[in-house]
C-alpha cells in the first residue's frame, strides 16, 4: 500500500499531510507514530467517566495530532467534541448530539487505526 | 533533499513547549535541519529548562493546553521572573481559538502560529523574530550613535542623571532639538545627503548651545542635550544660531525645532525632562517663525490638569457629574420636533464646567469612554422611559458611540439589553457614529452596524462632510440617517453656494437615507434647507441642548 492509497482508504487528505511533512517518509514515520498516540485514548476514557476536562483535553489533543497528519475529518469531530468542552464555553449540542459525534468519532478512529496498521504491516 | 535556510549560518537554539508527543516530535523532525532543538513536554520542564540554558535559548515554541502547566501559566511565570525577557515566544495555538491568542499576547508572547504547522512559513516567521531582538540586543549595547557620535537614548539618559546625582547644588537645562518633515526631508533629498545634514548638525548643536554638558540621540532626528542653566532667555540664545550646512546639502530646505526645560526639577526623571521639552517643542511645530519654545506653567497646568481628569473621571460617574443635554431635531416636513441628540456635559465641584473637547480626547485615550457612553445610554433610555410614563410624546434619542465601543464585540446586544431593560421600543435609540471609525475596521464596524439593524436600532453617519468622508464608508455601512456637518451649512450660507450642501442630499436620497442639517443657527439657512429637501433640522435655530427638564418641556409644548 502506498500513502496516496492509505489516505484513500482512511479518507485522510494526502494533499494536506504533504504541506505539513513534505516527505513520504515523514508522513510514512508518524502515520505509524499514530498508533501509539495516546490522545484517543485518553478521550474516550473521559467520556466514558464523564469528566469534561478530560474530554477537552483528549479531543483538543486529538485535533491538533490530527490536523498535523492531514486526517481533517477526524480532526473535525475532535474540533467539534472540543468546542463544546472547551472551558468557558456554552454547551450547544444536546446529549444526543454529543453521543453521536463521539460514535462518528469512534467508528472513524477506528477505520483510521485499522488502515494504518494494515499499512505498517506491509512496511 | 535537505533544504537549509539561505543566509543564516549560525544555528540557533530553540525550546519547544508541548505536551503532545507526537506533536513535539514532528515539530522537532521539522526544525532539526535549521536549529539545535530542545524538547519540554510541559510549562514547568519548559521554564526549568528555561533556567538551565539561559539566553542561550533563541525562542520558544509554546502550546497552550498543556497538563501540569499550560501556556498561559508558562508566560505569566516567565514575566514574573523577568529574567527572560529578551526570548521571544512564538504560541502555537488551534486555528479558531482568537481569544487564546490575545490573551497570550496580553501575556507578553512574540507572536503566534496555527495549527497545523505551514513549515516554511513558521521557519521564516522564527528567524524574522530571533534576528529582530538580536539586532535591538545589538542596539541597546551601543554607547554612541554610529551617525551622530552622540550618546544613545538610554546611555544619554543614564549619564545625565550621574552628572545631576555627582553635582547636587547644580541646576542644569534639557534642551531637546528636531528636524522638522525630516521624512519628507529623506524623500526629498535622499538618505545618504540627510544622515550626512543629522551627522553635521549633531557636530554643530554642541558648540552653539552655552553650558553644553552632553548630548544624546533620542529618535530619527530628536536630539537632547544637557547643558547649565542659563539665566538668558533661551529664545534669546537660539535667535541668532543658524545652522549652515555642508557643502553638498546647501540647497536642503529645513527648519529646526527647539523645546526646553529648564532648571529641570531633581524630583523626575531625565526621561521626563526630555518629554516636557519635547511638549514644549510639539506646541510651535509647523509654526513659521517660532524657532524655541520653553516648557512653562501654562504647560505644567495643562499636562496636571489631563492628569487630573484622568483621575476624576471615575468618581465623576458615580457623583452624577456628567450630564445629558439634549438638542432637539425639528422635523421639517411635519413642522414638530422629530428626534434629539444626547450630549454630555461635566460639571465638576471644583473645576466647572469641562468642555468635552477637552476630556473626550483624553477618555478616548485611556479608554473611559466605554465605561462613559454606557453611562450617557443608560441616562437616555431612564430619560426615555420617564417621558413615556409622564405621558410626553417620546421622540427617539441619538447617543453617540465611540471607536472604541466596537471593540466589543457584543455591542448591539449590550445595547438591546439595556433598551429592554427600560422596556423600550429599539427604533427609540438611534446610533450616531463619525466616519473616522469606520476607517480602521471596516469589516468589523459593517458587521457590528448589521447586528445594530437587526436588533431594530436606527444608525446614523455624523459629521458627514468634515472632513474625512469618503463614498466607500457610505457604500460599507448600512446607514439610515446622514448627519450633514455645520461646516458645510456654513460654507454655504457664507458664500451663497449651496451646490455642495444640495448635492449631499440628493446622494442621501439616492440611497434612500434621510438627511440632519447640523448647526443650522439662521431663518435663511432653514428656508434654504427646506427647499433642498432636507429632513431634519439640529441647531440653535430652533433650540441649544437643554437639560432633561427643559427637554421635557420643550417636546411636550411642541409635538402635543
Amino acid at each position: 500500500m502506498t500513502i496516496p492509497e492509505l489516505y484513500e482508504r482512511i479518507g485522510g487528505s494526502y494533499e494536506s499531510a504533504k504541506k505539513i511533512l513534505p516527505m513520504d517518509k515523514m508522513i510514512a514515520k508518524f502515520v505509524q507514530r499514530f498508533l501509539t498516540d495516546k490522545s484517543a485514548e485518553k478521550l474516550f476514557a473521559a467520556h466514558e467517566s464523564g469528566d469534561e476536562t478530560g474530554m477537552f483535553e483528549g479531543s483538543h489533543a486529538l485535533k491538533g495530532v490530527c490536523a498535523n497528519l492531514g486526517m481533517n475529518e477526524l480532526s473535525r469531530l475532535a474540533s467539534e467534541i472540543s468546542e463544546e468542552y472547551r472551558p468557558g464555553n456554552a454547551k450547544t449540542m444536546s446529549p444526543e448530539q454529543v453521543e453521536q459525534r463521539f460514535a462518528d468519532l469512534k467508528a472513524l478512529y477506528d477505520k483510521t487505526i485499522a488502515g494504518i496498521q494494515e499499512f505498517a504491516a506491509q512496511q | 533533499m535537505k533544504r537549509k535556510m539561505e543566509g543564516y549560518t549560525e544555528r540557533r537554539t530553540v525550546l519547544v513547549v508541548e505536551d503532545n508527543d507526537m506533536n513535539r516530535e514532528i515539530l522537532c523532525d521539522l526544525l532539526e535541519d535549521d536549529f539545535n532543538v530542545l524538547q519540554a513536554e510541559n510549562g514547568v520542564v519548559g521554564l526549568l529548562t528555561l533556567e538551565e540554558h539561559g539566553s542561550d535559548i533563541a525562542m520558544v515554541l509554546l502550546d497552550v493546553y498543556m497538563p501540569l502547566c499550560d501556556g498561559f501559566t508558562f508566560l505569566e511565570r516567565k514575566r514574573e521572573s523577568g529574567r527572560f525577557d529578551s526570548v521571544p515566544v512564538i504560541v502555537m495555538t488551534a486555528s479558531d481559538s482568537v481569544d487564546d491568542e490575545i490573551r497570550c499576547l496580553k501575556l507578553g508572547a512574540t507572536d503566534f502560529i496555527t495549527k497545523p504547522y505551514n513549515i516554511e512559513v513558521m521557519k521564516n516567521r522564527m528567524m524574522s523574530l530571533i534576528r529582530l531582538q538580536e539586532s535591538s540586543a545589538m542596539l541597546n549595547r551601543l554607547e554612541l550613535d554610529e551617525l551622530t557620535r552622540l550618546y544613545s537614548k538610554e546611555f544619554f539618559f543614564h549619564n545625565a542623571s550621574i552628572v545631576l546625582q555627582s553635582n547636587p547644588d547644580g541646576r542644569y537645562d534639557i534642551v531637546c532639538c528636531d528636524v522638522e518633515n525630516f521624512r519628507t526631508m529623506n524623500e526629498r533629498y535622499g538618505r545618504l545627503q540627510c544622515d550626512r545634514f543629522l551627522h553635521d548638525l549633531a557636530g554643530w548643536l554642541p558648540q552653539v548651545l552655552p553650558g553644553m554638558i552632553l548630548g544624546g540621540r533620542l529618535g530619527a532626528d530628536v536630539f537632547a542635550f544637557l547643558t547649565e542653566h542659563q539665566e538668558q532667555d533661551w529664545t534669546e540664545i537660539l535667535k541668532n544660531a543658524h545652522f549652515q550646512p555642508g557643502p553638498e546639502q546647501q540647497a536642503m530646505k529645513f527648519s529646526i525645532k527647539y523645546g526646553v526645560a529648564q532648571d529641570i526639577d531633581r524630583e523626575i526623571s531625565i526621561s521626563n525632562s526630555c518629554d516636557r521639552a519635547t511638549l514644549a517643542l510639539r506646541q510651535i511645530k509647523g509654526r513659521f517663525n517660532t524657532p524655541v519654545a520653553v516648557y512653562d506653567e501654562e504647560m505644567r497646568r495643562m499636562q496636571l490638569r489631563e492628569h487630573q481628569l484622568v483621575e476624576f473621571a471615575e468618581p465623576a460617574i458615580e457623583n452624577r457629574e456628567f450630564q445629558i443635554y439634549y438638542q432637539p431635531k425639528h422635523n421639517l416636513e411635519s413642522d414638530a420636533t422629530g428626534g434629539a441628540e444626547a450630549l454630555v456635559r461635566w460639571i465638576h465641584p471644583q473645576l466647572g464646567f469641562i468642555s468635552p473637547g477637552m476630556f473626550i480626547p483624553l477618555f478616548e485615550k485611556n479608554g473611559f469612554i466605554t465605561k462613559l457612553d454606557f453611562y450617557i445610554w443608560e441616562e437616555v433610555c431612564r430619560e426615555l422611559r420617564k417621558l413615556l410614563d409622564e405621558g410626553i410624546p417620546a421622540v427617539p434619542i441619538s447617543v453617540n458611540v465611540s471607536r472604541m465601543d466596537f471593540e466589543s464585540v457584543d455591542l448591539a446586544e449590550k445595547i438591546a439589553t439595556l433598551a429592554d431593560k427600560y422596556n423600550l421600543d429599539h427604533s427609540l435609540l438611534h446610533i450616531e457614529l463619525t466616519e473616522s471609525i469606520a476607517g480602521d475596521n471596516p469589516e468589523l464596524i459593517a458587521k457590528t452596524l448589521e447586528r445594530l439593524h437587526e436588533n431594530g436600532f436606527i444608525i446614523e453617519l455624523d459629521d458627514f462632510g468634515s472632513g474625512y468622508s469618503s463614498l466607500t464608508s457610505l457604500n460599507t455601512l448600512t446607514l439610515d440617517v446622514l448627519k450633514l456637518d455645520m461646516s458645510i451649512i456654513r460654507h454655504a450660507s457664507a458664500t451663497s453656494d449651496y451646490s455642495i450642501l444640495r448635492y449631499a442630499v440628493l446622494l442621501a436620497e439616492g440611497m434612500r437615507l434621510k438627511t440632519v442639517a447640523e448647526g443650522v443657527e439662521t431663518a435663511d439657512q432653514v428656508a434654504a434647507l427646506k427647499v433642498l429637501g432636507c429632513d431634519y433640522i439640529q441647531g440653535y435655530y430652533y433650540s441649544k441642548p437643554l437639560p432633561g427638564p427643559e427637554f421635557e418641556k420643550y417636546i411636550a409644548a411642541r409635538c402635543a
